[in-house]
């Protein structure tokens, strides 16, 4: 899971809230609908469609509404959660975000790279994480394919 | 990804969408002081994809919403209430399905969200939004308001996100220079021999005769949904005190209507003390640039020199943050007068953001001085969204303070207005920008000064549920209290209404007559509803963070959920949800795209002028021009050679058969007086009354001097032949008593503008005539002055 940790920069808290919300993406194979997702979270389904109409937190999979989410909905949820706990709002939130897409030192939020494992399941991965690491990026996305077709034996 | 090439002919917003909404039409019908409007809200999908269009929109903010539909296809769809989430869960679903919903939010009393999901390429729905209102109205006139547009709200940084999401976006659409939608009126007024006159200050209007309606609509047809649509209809009678009953579904509801006069008061006079504190507190934000800003330092200057000698005042001017004249309030007298005077000429709408909380704190936190009795007037377009603070901070200080609002501009925030005036029982009076200002703050400085009437009891003789539970009232203002009687009989013939000081002494009283009336079309009980759940709405704050407050809020919303399930009212706690479930309601998938319609910025906002608005909407061909007119029913032929100027444009364009027949004589003198109400041309009654000093007393000027054709010289020939036993003051003695007869003489007909800024003046001569007894050429001043004036004003 190396890979997918939180990058944050010393004293940054600012690039730890972006990075977070923009980059924290388990790979996890569980779906939830947004009845679910509302349940385990507390938040109401209007505020989650208003989170994904605003990129706070990733769309669902699928089709229209009708799509599913992950664990990675799930933690996206929860941290900004624990941001408003902290006395921190949407509109807060919100302006780091469109900051941080324009900041030329890291990278935009929308260079992801996406693998489909099979239909359904997909694994997206930081362009640049992919840059620095090609080989564990690869090895990865054969692990998770050969999961998700049910062969363990590679473990 | 580009978009599908568009069809020629509609409008884009600024990022390149088409806009779904293509126009609105509002149907009502007022009859005496209710109204029933239906608004259609017309939207088409050019696009290829099918979408889901979200339209932010405003609504008078005591309008009882209580009906919603869509026409889809010639099919009707019918919206029914749920609790808030639970509507949008529905709704969601139901576009999760593929199916057709639509969904009406209210996030403000005077702020709506309607999202009409599935709309499919090529296709149109129409949404019918329908309410009831109890119009405003004082003596024989009521007002008919129609918000068009959602000026942007100012969002204190400390303002916490509701459920979620920032309150910026819930109040506020986007906003665009202009708009491709218009708005079209239908306005029927019942009862046509019983009015007076129809006015609008806000539009130029076609007024037609139909049976017992007239029935007034846009001059141009259409008109941009850039400013409040205000309609004024004047009645021949007053409104007088009634009650009325109607019986619905096993249940009673009474509508009882104060409108207390001079005639009420029982030779007893109130608790309230004779000294006064008073503050104007002055709006100064960036939105109140241009035309608002100039109407309410006006408004305040009219104020300042109506002021009575046994007065404190100061002034305060708010936006992001604020300044006063004084440190602490001053005693009126000449030379504060002065500094006022002088503070306003230098005051600009240049600070910023809107920041009512901390200007308020400031006074609240000094209590009035012992003897004295406190007022704020408050002068704002009220362009935030906190206004539940705001109203939470008031109704805290209403028992030492009475705080009241002039709302400004051409789309106040009517909730904030009214709603802060409610909690702090004071009064309110809102003022389009093509409306005369003193007339209306004058009217409100005098009810206001008069004294609140608070304190009332209404025997009804059988438990019934009353809202609001401990109403105000104001004299020559109308106010409706509701009632609800669930269980048992209503006997009396008659309600009792008294009002009590705090010794339990009876200060005035009623007795009205109770009329049965068929709620039909305006039924009681949604306007009761209407009335509870905004007390419950507005009940104030229970406490942050405690689990009791938790509890009982959660009572008070469970409350005004029921009462908005029950009677079909909406309320902040629920919505109006409608789903289609058959299957040719059912679109292939559930994918469509998000259409925001954005609104009009208001006419006038941030000092943006109407010039600009013209230019660019006169481009789609239906934006009207940025001239005032007006519609008046009654003209008669007897004077068709007035100048043309002075007869209201669309008279002019219509045959004078329709119009100037004879049953309307001896009412164009009213016609002239309307005219006259909102020329924005020189005024010479209040030329005259800015003369008027501190202690009362007049100045002489140039208006006064050219409507006598008198001289300097002409006033010290006078003075010469007066005889008085002290020559100091002597011709400001003279001055005055000549100007109180000329105001009797020339301006009788207005003479409620006038009436409460000269009664210092009034006092003063009295007493001057008393010490000195004054002559001229034998005869009593005042006699002399009377006479003077009458022969100068013969032509």
């Amino acid at each position: 899971m190396e890979l997918f940790r939180v990058i944050s920069l010393p004293g940054k808290t600012v690039l730890a809230i972006m990075t977070a919300l923009c980059y924290y993406r388990a790979m996890e194979n569980k779906k939830y609908t947004i009845e679910e997702l509302s349940e385990l979270t507390g938040y109401t389904r209007r505020t989650i469609r208003y989170y994904v109409q605003e990129g706070l937190i990733d769309p669902p999979a699928g089709r229209g509404r009708g799509g599913f989410y992950y664990d990675s909905h799930i933690q996206q949820l929860l941290q900004i959660k624990s941001f408003q706990e902290k006395g921190i709002g949407i509109t807060a939130m919100l302006s780091l975000m469109k900051k941080e897409v324009t900041d030329p030192v890291l990278p935009s939020r929308e260079i992801m790279v996406r693998y489909q494992i099979v239909p359904g399941i997909e694994v997206n991965i930081s362009r640049e994480i992919e840059i620095k690491e090609p080989k564990k990026v690869l090895e990865l996305i054969r692990v998770v394919k050969s999961i998700a077709k049910g062969d363990m034996t590679n473990d | 990804m580009t978009e599908p090439a568009e069809p020629t002919g509609i409008l884009f917003q600024q990022d390149g969408k088409p806009v779904p909404l293509i126009g609105v039409d509002v149907r009502a019908d007022i009859a005496g002081n209710g109204a029933k409007a239906k608004i259609s809200q017309r939207f088409i999908n050019t696009e290829k994809k099918s979408i889901e269009a979200v339209y932010k929109f405003p609504l008078p903010e005591n309008a009882a919403v209580c009906g919603f539909r869509a026409l889809i296809d010639g099919r009707i769809v019918e919206g029914v209430i749920e609790e808030k989430e639970k509507a949008f869960e529905k709704y969601d679903k139901a576009l999760e399905e593929g199916y057709r919903a639509q969904l009406l939010d209210e996030e403000r009393p005077n702020i709506l969200t309607l999202s009409v999901g599935n709309i499919q390429p090529g296709g149109t729905v129409i949404i019918e939004i329908t309410y009831i209102i109890l119009l405003e109205f004082y003596n024989s006139e009521v007002r008919f308001s129609l918000p068009t547009t959602i000026s942007p709200r100012f969002t204190p940084a400390s303002q916490k996100d509701e459920n979620g999401i920032p309150v910026s976006d819930i109040v506020n659409p986007p906003s665009a220079l202009s708009v491709p939608y218009g708005l079209t009126i239908n306005i029927h007024i019942h009862g046509r021999k019983a009015i007076a006159a129809i006015e609008s200050p806000s539009h130029t209007i076609n007024t037609k005769f139909e049976g017992d309606d007239a029935i007034v609509s846009f001059s141009s047809g259409k008109a941009a949904m850039d400013r409040d649509f205000i309609l004024t209809v004047a009645y021949e009678k007053e409104f007088a005190s009634r009650a009325y009953l109607s019986k619905e579904n096993n249940e009673t509801f009474l509508q009882i209507l104060l409108m207390p006069d001079e005639k009420d008061e029982a030779g007893k006079t109130g608790s309230a003390p004779q000294k006064r504190e008073i503050f104007f507190v002055l709006d100064c934000s960036g939105s109140m640039q241009g035309e608002s800003i100039a109407e309410a330092k006006k408004a305040v200057e009219i104020l300042i020199r109506a002021l009575e000698a046994n007065t404190t005042f100061n002034i305060y001017r708010f936006g992001s943050g604020f300044d006063y004249l004084y440190r602490r309030s001053k005693p009126y007298d000449e030379k504060s007068m002065k500094d006022a005077l002088k503070y306003l000429s230098k005051t600009e709408a240049d600070k910023g953001g809107t920041e009512i909380l901390p200007v308020l704190g400031d006074i609240y936190k000094t209590r009035p001085a012992s003897g004295f009795r406190r007022d704020i007037f408050l002068l704002t377009d009220g362009e935030i969204s906190n206004e539940d603070d705001v109203m939470t901070m008031v109704e805290r200080h209403n028992q030492t303070t009475t705080l009241s609002t002039v709302g400004i501009g051409s789309g106040p925030n009517e909730f904030l207005i009214r709603g802060v005036a409610r909690a702090a029982r004071g009064s309110s009076e809102m003022i389009a920008p093509k409306e005369r200002i003193e007339p209306k703050v004058l009217r409100l400085f005098q009810r206001v000064m008069a004294g609140r009437i608070d304190n009332l009891k209404i025997h009804f003789g059988v438990r019934a549920e009353q809202a609001p539970a401990n109403p105000v009232v104001y004299r020559n203002q109308g106010t409706g209290i509701f009632a609800r009687i669930k269980s048992g009989e209503l006997k009396n013939k008659s309600v009792k209404v008294q009002q009590y000081n705090s010794g339990g002494e009876t200060l005035r009283e009623w007795s009205l007559e109770i009329e049965e009336v068929n709620g039909g079309e305006m039924p009681l009980s949604k306007l009761w509803a209407r009335e509870k759940i905004r007390e419950i709405e507005e009940g104030g704050g229970t406490g942050e963070g405690s689990r009791q407050g938790a509890r009982i809020e959660k009572r008070k919303r469970d409350e005004a959920i029921e009462i908005s399930r029950q009677y079909g009212v909406i309320s902040r706690s629920t919505s109006f949800v409608g789903i289609e479930k058959t299957r040719n309601a059912k679109a292939k998938d559930s994918c469509m795209v998000l259409r925001v319609v954005p609104t009009c910025i208001t006419s006038g906002w941030h000092g943006l002028g109407s010039q600009i608005q013209f230019s660019i909407n006169n481009a789609v061909g239906f934006m009207e021009r940025d001239t005032v007119q007006y519609s008046i029913r009654k003209m008669p032929d007897a004077r068709v050679n007035e100048p043309e100027d002075l007869i209201p444009c669309f008279l002019r364009n219509q045959s004078s058969k329709d119009v100037f027949g004879s049953p309307f004589d001896a009412t164009f003198t009213a016609a002239r007086k309307t005219l006259s109400r909102f020329s924005k041309k020189d005024d010479e009654l209040f030329d005259i009354l800015s003369l008027q000093r501190a202690e009362g007393g007049f100045d002489t000027g140039i208006v006064i001097e050219n409507l006598l054709n008198i001289t300097r010289s002409g006033w010290l020939a006078i003075a010469k032949r007066m005889n008085v036993k002290d020559k100091a003051g002597l011709m400001l003695i003279l001055i005055t008593s000549v100007v109180l007869a000329l105001l009797e003489e020339k301006f009788s007909a207005r003479k409620s503008e006038w009436d409460g800024i000269v009664a210092k003046s009034r006092l003063w001569l009295k007493k001057q005539v008393a010490l000195g007894k004054p002559t001229v050429d034998g005869q009593p001043l005042e006699d002399w002055a009377k006479n003077f004036v009458r022969e100068k004003l013969i032509p």
